[in-house]
C-alpha cells in the first residue's frame, strides 16, 4: 500500500510546490500586462501609482521567488518519465532552471532600475528596501533596458515550457500534467 | 627715574616697535573684520527640494539660479537677499517628470519663468545665526516666510544654510490631476546652500 502511495506520490511535486507554481504564474501573467501597460501610459498621478504598485508586487514576488527555490532544493522533484531521451530531459531541466533564473533577475533588476533612476522602493509604502546602487543616468539606462530585455526572454520562455507541456498532455500523451495538478494529488490519496 | 634711567637703547627701539605694531594692528583690524559678502558662486551652490510621492522620500535640484546678496560682516542686521531661481531648470532625476514639471499644470514656466524669494528683514540669533522674512513668490502666488539660516565666513568666501517649508498646494503648483496629495505630498521642502564670495 504505502509503495504504491510513494509511488505516485513520487510522480508529482509537492502541494507547496504546486501552489508556488500556479500562484506565480498568475503574478508574474499579471505583472507583464501591468508592466507594459504602465510603460505606455502618459506621466499622470494614476501612472506613478501604478509604477509603485509594480514595486510592491514585484519585491513580494522577489521573496517568494526565494522561497519557491529553498523550496524546490530541499524537496525531491519529480523524475521524468523516461519515454524522454537524455538529450530531452536534458533540456527540459535547463528551461526549469532558466526559468527560475528569470524570475529572479526580472525583480531584481526591476529593484535595482528603481535605485539608479533615485526612486527607493518602499514597500507598501512603509518599507524602505535599500538602494543596492546609487543614483546614476548611465544605470538607470543600464537597468531599464536588462528589465525590459530579460521580461521578453522570459516570455518566450514562458511561451516555450507552455507549449512543451501542450506537447506532453496532447502529443505524447505522457501525462506529464498531473505532476502539476490538484486534481491527481487527491485521486493518489483516495488511491490509499 | 632710576628704572627709567636703567632703558638701553634696544630696549627703547623694541618697545616702539611693539607700540607702532599694535598701531598698526588697530588700523587694520577694522578693515579686515568688516567683509562684504555679495557675489553667489553659483556653481558651488545648491538648490534643493524634497517631497514625498507614494511614500518614497524624493528629491530634486532647481540647477539656474542668479541672486543679489548683500552681506556684511560688521552690519549682518542690515543684509539682504533676492534670490531668483529659473524654473525650468527643474530636475526630479528622471526625464519624463522634468518635461511634466515646466507644464502648465506644475510651473507653468513659459509664464512664470522664475521663482523669487525676497527678503524684507534679516534678525542677528547669533554670529552664526539668522533669522530671514520674506516674500516668495511662485506662479504668480505671493507668501511670507520667516525661516532660519545658518551663516559661516572665512574672509573670502561666506556660506548660508537653510531650509523653506511650504505646500505646494498654496502656490498651486500642481494642479488639475495633480492636485491632489495621495500621490505627489503637498509638503515641500527646499534646502539650499548659498556660497558668496568677497567683492
Amino acid at each position: 500500500m504505502t509503495t504504491i502511495a510513494q509511488n505516485i506520490e513520487k510522480q508529482q511535486y509537492t502541494r507547496t510546490a504546486i501552489s508556488l507554481h500556479w500562484l506565480m504564474a498568475a503574478l508574474f501573467i499579471g505583472m507583464f500586462v501591468l508592466g507594459f501597460y504602465m510603460k505606455n501610459m502618459p506621466f499622470s498621478p494614476k501612472m506613478l501609482q501604478l509604477y509603485s504598485w509594480h514595486k510592491w508586487a514585484g519585491i513580494s514576488i522577489f521573496l517568494l521567488v526565494l522561497f519557491r527555490l529553498a523550496w524546490r532544493v530541499s524537496h525531491r522533484a519529480p523524475a521524468l518519465p523516461n519515454t524522454m531521451s537524455p538529450t530531452m530531459q536534458f533540456l527540459a531541466h535547463a528551461g526549469h532552471w532558466a526559468l527560475y533564473g528569470f524570475m529572479l533577475a526580472v525583480p531584481l533588476t526591476g529593484w535595482l532600475m528603481s535605485s539608479a533612476m533615485g526612486v527607493q522602493t518602499v514597500w507598501f509604502g512603509v518599507a524602505p528596501i535599500p538602494d543596492l546602487i546609487p543614483e546614476s543616468e548611465s544605470l538607470a539606462d543600464f537597468f531599464s533596458m536588462a528589465h525590459l530585455v530579460l521580461n521578453v526572454a522570459f516570455i518566450l520562455a514562458i511561451v516555450g515550457h507552455v507549449a512543451a507541456a501542450l506537447r506532453h498532455q496532447f502529443i505524447d500523451k505522457d501525462d506529464l500534467f498531473s505532476r502539476l495538478s490538484w486534481r491527481r494529488q487527491k485521486q493518489s490519496i483516495a488511491n490509499k | 627715574m632710576n628704572t627709567l634711567m636703567k632703558w638701553t637703547p634696544t630696549k627703547i627701539t623694541s618697545l616702539m616697535a611693539l607700540a607702532l605694531s599694535a598701531l598698526t594692528m588697530s588700523l587694520a583690524a577694522p578693515t579686515a573684520q568688516a567683509t562684504v559678502y555679495n557675489q553667489l558662486d553659483a556653481d558651488s551652490s545648491t538648490v534643493q527640494f524634497h517631497y514625498k510621492q507614494m511614500g518614497v522620500n524624493m528629491r530634486g535640484t532647481f540647477s539656474q539660479y542668479s541672486a543679489q546678496i548683500q552681506y556684511d560682516t560688521e552690519q549682518p542686521q542690515a543684509a539682504s537677499v533676492q534670490f531668483d531661481v529659473q524654473v525650468q531648470s527643474v530636475s526630479s532625476g528622471n526625464r519624463d517628470a522634468n518635461k511634466e514639471l515646466a507644464n502648465k499644470l506644475w510651473f507653468n514656466a513659459s509664464q512664470y519663468p522664475t521663482a523669487q524669494f525676497t527678503s524684507t528683514n534679516v534678525e542677528v540669533v547669533s554670529d552664526t545665526k539668522l533669522q530671514v522674512t520674506g516674500t516668495l513668490a511662485i506662479k504668480g502666488s505671493e507668501q511670507q516666510l520667516t525661516f532660519p539660516v545658518q551663516v559661516n565666513h572665512n574672509g573670502t568666501q561666506a556660506q548660508f544654510t537653510g531650509e523653506l517649508n511650504i505646500k505646494r498646494g498654496d502656490f498651486h503648483v500642481g494642479e488639475g490631476m495633480w492636485s491632489g496629495f495621495d500621490i505627489v505630498g503637498n509638503d515641500i521642502r527646499i534646502a539650499f546652500d548659498a556660497k558668496v564670495n568677497a567683492q
